[in-house]
């Protein structure tokens, strides 16, 4: 069953105040927090504001929404009124947005308790969570391991029973991947259904707000909230919406699994797959290999136009505004080379470097022109895909999750990270990651399911149908149990 | 391939500074990037493929609405003063 529908049924009977439901909540986290360094701010004060203020509904027998009083969580990336907001990045260090992301306005119109905001990628720019200003998030199952990235914190903290649910972002798998790694569920759903409003930018045309949960279910109500036309974010789509029902039948269904992907896949995670696959067939799904011959190059496209992006919208960071501030400038210039050089680690300097040399002049037709060319032709091969089946399937990483440090020493297995995901969001489709197995060392394997534009229904039913079939009951002995 | 000097003109038009003990790794983890788009070379757009991601045919009218204040809008400013940015006297030379 939900936990999100079991935890409001308990508050509706009045078996347990959204007050102690939050202490739980609150206490539990700060006892596993310091092993998993999951958060990055704890919102005490708010949480508990807001939970007695819905105990003051309950007691005066009003009702109440679905996820009022539910402990929840957001990346640091998203904007919050009045709650510092870093992106786990030195220069944004001490930043209070002035206004909330839609996507935080809508839960908290709905009596959301907000715990805390969670450990992240600086500027959501990694694959491991260990580019953040205030160090890496460890893996709930093992804590040798990372968590993925960059919504890390979120992944791990609803993992480790810290959080039902928490929101991130996914702009080439950061919400996938990292689910996939502690065993949650991830949804990166359609560009433009969820406002992006708020969020703060990396690379506008490829963002995408996401969901984090324990269940497909618990995935699909939080979508179900937070969805839907925002007049505040220009790609925001204004479609009718309907609903989500879980309880579609899924025989008949066509599944595509894209060899290049499985050809690659570590044994261990092509077996889990491959086992997805059969759990699928046994349900009356028909499965089916096929090729998408531009799903590998899709890679180095990605990183062209997400870099070429970021190279933009980082351009704001002029210490004038916002942010923080270098020591010693004697020109303004000097201030904004001084300050970007110093503030901004590693990975975020070289993806501005690269998207500079990409968009400058005798480079533009060279590299981000043909990557522009190569996200047509991609979004080419999904339509006549999804003319053929209803969703596709694939490991959602290729390999299970990394030994703390080891990514960043391989370059070649650090480019890779995100060969798996990247192509939902250079096609704008939505896509999920589900737990499916675990591997050799107990660390979870994620498999991957994508679906046409606006068809997050398709996904989440097959997903739902998958994750009972499969009754995978992870448990990494954190958290809160009630 | 990207060169040093390359690295180094970058710095400048990021507005990014850039030591140089960390050009190295840079030429290393971007030329890495630069290599693997080489396949995207030769890649042709057929017909079927589609142009546009987002329909941009109906934008909305142009209308002024209330927005932030002056208080707000300058709050997170490192240095600030009667409601404006402040930055230090700008260098003669610059």
């Amino acid at each position: 069953m939900s936990e999100i529908l079991r935890l409001h049924k308990k508050l509706k009977d009045k078996e347990i105040s959204a007050k102690e439901l939050t202490n739980v909540y609150l206490k539990a986290l700060k006892r596993d927090n310091p092993a998993l360094n999951a958060f990055v701010n704890i919102t005490e004060k708010e949480a508990i504001e807001s939970s007695a203020l819905l105990d003051k509904k309950i007691s005066q027998g009003m009702d109440f929404e679905l996820l009022a009083g539910v402990p929840m969580s957001l990346k640091d990336n998203i904007s919050t009124k009045g709650i510092e907001t870093t992106c786990c990045s030195s220069v944004l260090k001490g930043y209070t947005p002035v206004y909330d992301a839609t996507v935080w306005q809508r839960l908290k119109e709905k009596g959301a308790v907000l715990l805390g905001k969670t450990n992240m990628d600086e500027f959501a720019m990694g694959s491991t969570c260990e580019t953040s200003f205030i160090g890496g998030c460890s893996n709930p199952f093992n804590r040798d391991f990372v968590a993925g990235g960059s919504s890390g914190g979120s992944a791990a903290c609803v993992s480790a029973n810290l959080s039902l649910y928490s929101i991130g972002s996914d702009t080439g798998g950061s919400v996938r991947q990292p689910a996939s790694f502690c065993g949650c569920v991830g949804l990166k759903p359609t560009y433009g259904s969820i406002s992006r409003y708020g969020l703060i930018a990396f690379a506008s045309s490829l963002d995408t707000v996401g969901i984090m949960a324990g269940s497909v279910e618990d995935t699909s109500l939080v979508f179900d909230c937070v969805r839907g036309y925002d007049k505040m974010d220009s790609t925001s789509e204004d479609r009718k919406v309907e609903a989500l029902r879980l309880n579609g039948d899924i025989r008949g269904k066509r599944i595509g699994v894209p060899k290049e992907l499985m050809d690659r896949a570590e044994p261990q995670v092509r077996e889990a797959v491959e086992n997805a696959c059969s759990a699928f067939e046994s349900m009356g799904v028909e499965v089916e290999l096929f090729s998408m011959p531009h799903l590998i190059s899709s890679l180095p496209a990605y990183y062209i136009i997400a870099c070429a992006e970021a190279s933009s919208n980082l351009g704001r960071y002029d210490s004038v505004r916002y942010g923080n501030r270098a020591d010693d400038y004697e020109t303004i210039h000097q201030l904004m080379c001084k300050t970007r050089g110093e503030l901004f680690g590693s990975e975020v300097k070289k993806r501005i470097l690269l998207g500079t040399y990409v968009l400058s002049a005798g480079y533009y037709d060279k590299y981000y022109a043909k990557a522009q060319n190569l996200r047509k032709v991609l979004k080419g091969e999904f339509n006549k895909a999804f003319q053929r089946y209803d969703a596709l399937l694939t490991p959602t990483a290729l390999c299970s999750p990394y030994k703390k440090g080891e990514l960043s020493k391989d370059k070649v297995a650090s480019f890779n990270a995100d060969l798996c995901t990247v192509q939902a969001n250079l096609a704008g489709i939505p896509a999920l990651s589900l737990p499916c197995s675990v591997d050799s060392k107990g660390l979870p394997i994620g498999v991957q399911l994508m679906g046409d534009k606006f068809r997050e229904d398709v996904i989440l039913n097959l997903a739902n149908k998958l994750e009972e079939a499969l009754d995978l009951k992870l448990n990494c002995g954190l958290g809160v149990r009630i | 391939m990207i060169t040093e000097n390359e690295i180094r003109k970058l710095s400048t038009l990021a507005k990014l500074e850039v030591k140089e003990e960390e050009i190295p790794d840079l030429l290393d983890k971007i030329g890495l990037i630069l290599e693997y788009a080489k396949s995207l070379d030769g890649i042709e757009i057929t017909e079927q493929t589609p142009e546009r991601f987002i329909d941009f045919s109906q934008l909305r009218e142009d209308e002024v609405t209330p927005s932030f204040n002056e208080r707000e809008i300058t709050s997170n400013a490192f240095e600030r003063e009667d409601g404006f940015f402040k930055l230090r006297k700008r260098n003669e030379n610059e």
